[in-house]
Parts: C-alpha cells; sequence; structure tokens
C-alpha cells in the first residue's frame, strides 16, 4: 500500500516541498521528469515562489563595480554575495555590453523587482535574473534626439506594471534644443517606456515640463509597490521625491521633511528599509567639505505618502563615504568608502566591517534581491535572445 | 463560531483506519485536523480514514497530543518533540505527508515538506527519481538539453544517495519498520 501512496503523491503536496526548495535544486529537479519540468516551470508555481511569504528567504546581494583594464578600457563586474561576510556564492561576471572607455560612473543598477535587477548605461539596458544565472540585452533605447539635437539621460527606472502583467523600463532625458551651448533654457524632458510584452519603446506624450529634474546620485531609485522613485529637485531648489506609477504611467512627487529637504550641499540617496520608503542625507564626500559639520541622516516616511510620519530613525557618526549603497538585514549599510572599497556599516552596533572588495571610485552600486524563478521575457526573435551565465 | 449542537470538549471520537483499528481521542485534541474538524461540525463521531495505516495514525496522534493547546509543553518541548517525530526516512515521510494533507493539519505538512526539502536540496537527479519512484519520461537527447540549460546547477557535491544515513534501511516498500519506538498509548483506549 505504501508503494501506491507513493506514487499518488498529490500534486499539492509536491508544490508545499518543492516552495521549500532552493532555487538551484528546483533546477536541477526540471531533470526529473518531464511532469516535474512543466510543474516547476509553470507560470502558477513560479508566481506561488515568488509571493511565498510562508518559507523565509534569504537574501543575496548583487554587487557592481567598474575595474580598469588598461588606461582606455573598464569593464563591468558584477560579484554574487551572501551573509555577514559577503562570501561569494559563485563566481564574477564580467558583464558583456558594458565594456568601455572611461569609467562607468553613471551606470545605474536598479531593482530587484521580482528577482529581477537591471543594469542601465547610456547606451544600453541588461535584464538579469541572478538567481537563474540569465540575462538579456534588451532593445537600444530609440534613436537618439535628432541630428543636431543632444540628450543627457536624467533618470531610470525599472519595475512592474501588475495591471498590464509587464515589466517595464523607463528613461527620463532631457534634449537639448540649442547644441552646442546647452542652454538650459532650451530645453525639453522626454520620458520613454520600454514594455517587455511588445518589446518596443515608445515616447509619451504631455510630459509636464515643470515636472522636478531628477537628481542623480549612486542610489537614488528603487521600485517599491508598483511605483519608480526618484530623488529630484523640486521647486525653490527643494529636494523631493518623484514617481513614476508603472500601470497609470503618471508622476507624481512627495515631499521630503522640510528641516532636512536643501539641495545645496549635502547629498541624498534613497531606499527601501523595513518596508517604507527612506530618505538619506549624507556629507558632500568632497575631501574638501568636514564630514563632522554635516552628520548622515537616516529618515524614514513611516506611514506611505503621509508627511507627518516622516521620522529621523538614525543619525550617523561621521563615515568617510563616497557614498551609500543599501541598507540590510535591517541596519546593515553598504557604503563605497573614499578609497574605492567596499565597507559596511552597521547602524545598531555602530560597527564598521571592511571588505577585500574593490573598484574604481564612483563606480560601486549593490542591490538586495531575494531569489525568484521569474523567466526574463524574450517575445521577439529579432531581439537578443537570454543568455546564461 | 461552531454550528454543532454540542460542545466538542467532552467529545470522544472514534478513528478507524485503514487497517480496521479504532482510536479514541479527544475531539478537542483531533479537531486540529480541519479534515476531522468538519466531519465533527456535521455531527460524526465515528470518523472513518479508509486511506491512512494504523503506523501513520498512531504517530499523527501523539503530534495532535503534543501539540494540542491544553498540553502544556512548552516551545522548546515542542521542538524537540518535532525533531524526534521526523526521524525517518523520506519514503516512510511521504506517507504522513500524505496523511497530514489529507487530514488537513497545517503544522504537521508544514514540518514534514520542510524536513523532506531540506533532506532533497542537495539530492541528485536520479536520487529524488528513486526516491520518490519517478519514471523518468525524457529521452537521453531530452535530458541533455533540459540539463545544458542550467549546468550550474548540477555542480559541486550532490547526494547520490537514496537514504539517510541514520536511517533504517526500508526492506520492503516500508511496510514493515523496524525502527519505530513503541508507542506508550494508542489513544484512548
Amino acid at each position: 500500500m505504501a508503494h501506491e501512496i507513493l506514487k499518488k503523491l498529490p500534486e499539492d503536496v509536491i508544490i508545499y516541498i518543492l516552495l521549500r526548495l532552493p532555487i538551484k535544486s528546483l533546477i536541477r529537479f526540471t531533470c526529473i521528469s518531464k511532469t516535474w519540468y512543466i510543474l516547476i516551470r509553470s507560470s502558477t508555481f513560479i508566481n506561488l515562489h515568488l509571493n511565498n511569504s510562508k518559507t523565509a528567504k534569504e537574501e543575496f546581494i548583487i554587487f557592481k563595480r567598474s575595474l580598469q583594464v588598461d588606461p582606455f578600457q573598464h569593464k563591468t563586474t558584477l560579484s554574487f554575495l551572501f551573509g555577514d561576510d559577503l562570501k561569494p556564492v559563485l563566481s564574477d561576471l564580467d558583464v558583456p555590453y558594458l565594456e568601455s572607455t572611461f569609467v562607468n560612473d553613471y551606470d545605474q543598477f536598479i531593482g530587484p523587482c521580482h528577482g529581477l535587477v537591471a543594469l542601465i548605461s547610456m547606451m544600453n539596458t541588461v535584464l538579469f535574473n541572478p538567481a537563474t544565472r540569465n540575462y538579456r540585452l534588451l532593445p537600444r533605447f530609440p534613436s537618439d534626439a535628432p541630428q543636431g539635437f543632444r540628450c543627457s539621460i536624467d533618470g531610470v527606472g525599472f519595475g512592474f506594471d501588475s495591471i498590464a502583467n509587464d515589466y517595464k523600463v523607463v528613461r527620463i532625458s532631457e534634449v537639448y534644443n540649442d547644441p552646442p551651448y546647452r542652454d538650459p533654457y532650451s530645453s525639453e524632458q522626454k520620458v520613454e517606456v520600454y514594455d517587455m510584452i511588445t518589446d518596443f519603446w515608445r515616447e509619451l506624450d504631455n510630459i509636464d515640463q515643470d515636472m522636478p529634474r531628477i537628481y542623480w546620485a549612486p542610489s537614488s531609485m528603487v521600485f517599491y509597490k508598483s511605483a519608480c522613485y526618484w530623488l529630484a529637485i523640486g521647486p525653490k531648489d527643494k529636494m523631493i521625491i518623484l514617481y513614476f506609477d508603472m500601470g497609470t504611467e503618471i508622476f507624481n512627487s512627495i515631499n521630503l521633511p522640510h528641516t532636512c529637504n536643501s539641495y545645496n550641499g549635502p547629498h541624498y540617496g534613497l531606499v527601501v528599509l523595513r518596508d517604507s520608503i527612506t530618505m538619506l542625507r549624507y556629507p558632500n564626500p568632497n575631501p574638501e567639505y568636514d564630514p563632522a559639520q554635516d552628520l548622515m541622516q537616516i529618515w524614514m516616511m513611516k506611514e506611505y505618502g503621509v508627511y507627518d510620519s516622516w521620522m529621523k530613525i538614525y543619525t550617523v557618526r561621521p563615515l568617510l563615504i563616497e557614498s551609500p549603497l543599501l541598507i540590510w538585514k535591517d541596519c546593515v549599510m553598504l557604503c563605497e568608502s573614499r578609497e574605492g572599497s567596499l565597507i559596511s556599516y552597521d547602524l545598531k552596533l555602530d560597527k564598521i566591517q571592511e571588505f577585500n572588495l574593490q573598484g574604481c571610485p564612483t563606480s560601486m552600486r549593490a542591490i538586495c534581491y531575494k531569489e525568484s524563478m521569474i523567466q526574463i521575457p524574450c517575445e521577439s526573435k529579432d531581439s537578443a535572445q537570454v543568455q546564461y551565465f | 463560531m461552531s454550528s454543532s449542537s454540542s460542545e466538542p470538549e467532552s467529545n470522544i471520537l472514534t478513528l478507524k483506519s485503514a487497517d480496521n483499528d479504532e482510536f479514541q481521542v479527544e475531539a478537542s485534541i483531533a479537531v486540529q485536523s480541519t479534515t476531522i474538524k468538519n466531519m465533527v461540525e456535521d455531527g460524526y463521531t465515528d470518523i472513518p480514514l479508509v486511506n491512512i495505516s494504523s503506523e501513520v495514525l498512531i504517530k499523527i496522534l501523539d503530534y495532535l497530543k503534543k501539540h494540542a493547546e491544553n498540553s502544556g509543553c512548552s516551545e522548546e518541548e515542542l521542538n524537540e518533540f518535532d525533531n524526534e517525530f521526523v526521524k525517518m526516512s523520506i519514503k516512510k515521510m511521504s506517507l504522513f505527508v500524505y496523511a497530514a494533507s489529507f487530514l488537513h493539519i497545517p503544522g504537521l505538512t508544514s514540518l514534514l515538506c520542510q524536513t523532506i526539502a531540506d533532506k532533497i536540496k542537495n539530492k541528485s537527479v536520479n536520487a529524488v527519481r528513486r526516491i520518490f519512484e519517478i519514471i523518468n519520461d525524457y529521452t537521453p537527447e531530452e535530458e541533455a538539453e533540459v540539463r545544458a540549460e542550467h549546468d550550474w546547477a548540477h555542480e559541486g557535491e550532490l547526494d547520490d544517495t537514496v537514504e539517510e544515513d541514520d536511517e533504517v534501511r526500508d526492506e520492503n516498500d516500508g511496510e514493515s519498520d523496524d525502527n519505530e519506538t513503541p508507542d506508550d498509548e494508542t489513544g484512548e483506549n
């Protein structure tokens, strides 16, 4: 009788077991039989796995930096790390499509969204699922500004539109009408959106030209609750949060605490901490500025959208950092030091840890993610296909 | 909330296993199984369980007694009990998880599934096939193709064994198991 029972193990029981397996095991077990392949690869199972809050999911770090290969050649390298000691889970990846002459310190690393991350340079966007080791080069931005015009990219975002069930990339750029002087009064903002479903870029109409200008910083963009959020410079040179709802494709803004929103001087970052939008304000890393004069402050918007719920949760003693990268494990802040190496600072224990990971200064980025089985879509045969590493 | 006219606390239920053995259990303990709870609310006190053997049922009743609200066990004691409970082969555990799922006992189902997952996560494809007696319906070419998609998932030290170190080997299909510690009580008999 036992024999028969084993053969009749109900599918929902198998699913209960599968949901508790790490991704490497799940992928390996697709080789067990066709039934297991179909089950594990089904969108039902993948979504169950993604939304499964009952099993504790480990957090991992992807860490990006630029490394100099020779004087006019730089490469972008990703490291995949785990645990308090940031041990590698697999060997580093030199990202194709992202080699360049000069340091890629403008590149943005965005995510995670359902376990996917996007690496966006001036020219290229590469989408990764680090758990399944897939990546794909997305189609280029549409041909840049027309002949005679120049364009600079202010902000990029990546996220998920749950209404259309579509992953999107959004790019906000400034087109200058009067080259080569880049007269700031003669430019116009342009917003383009890439839909994974159509594999195309399209431009949005009716952009409000008075929209706050994106404030560029290494870690100033997050995807949170179906919108992309950036730090921006609003009226009267006050810092503000600008966000773009991935579903309605409408921009809106959120005020920062008025005691902590001056644009001139300190630098700002934006992260998600304890499921709340959190702003970091830290001293200008330029050595001319004395970090002790302007301590790092961390503010959390405890209740979404409620201005009065902004609360300063930490004031950090002087740390010589170039920029914060992220906060994970509830209170550990990863930063790029001024010498171009990765350090962590425990906000509760006031403890610094140094890691043997260096890169070109200002090129570091980091993302904390949980593994997912989400497949990177690739609808068109003409587009670059999904590759593995 | 219960629509039943009788108070469950003082009710004794009779559970009948697939082997036709009867077990007397207090309803307040047995209703940790949602399946049994639903039957009690419909007024039944004789609960036939034709697809659960006595051996499995005895142990599950042990679990229910230990995890009942009034058992007075500390969290530590419960954890210790759970750890001891799952000391069995994966094959045997499959019988239990089937029963726990049928009886809708969420805590037990979760415990068993997590234990099975932990035991199989580092196992090779072949080992898992043998444990769950799954027929490989791939052709060698198909299997090679699927494997090549994510070769990295097959790297590293994979456990090819079918049974774990401390467990007894199932001689047959697991119907006789020499390693079970004799139970102190079997229901309220």
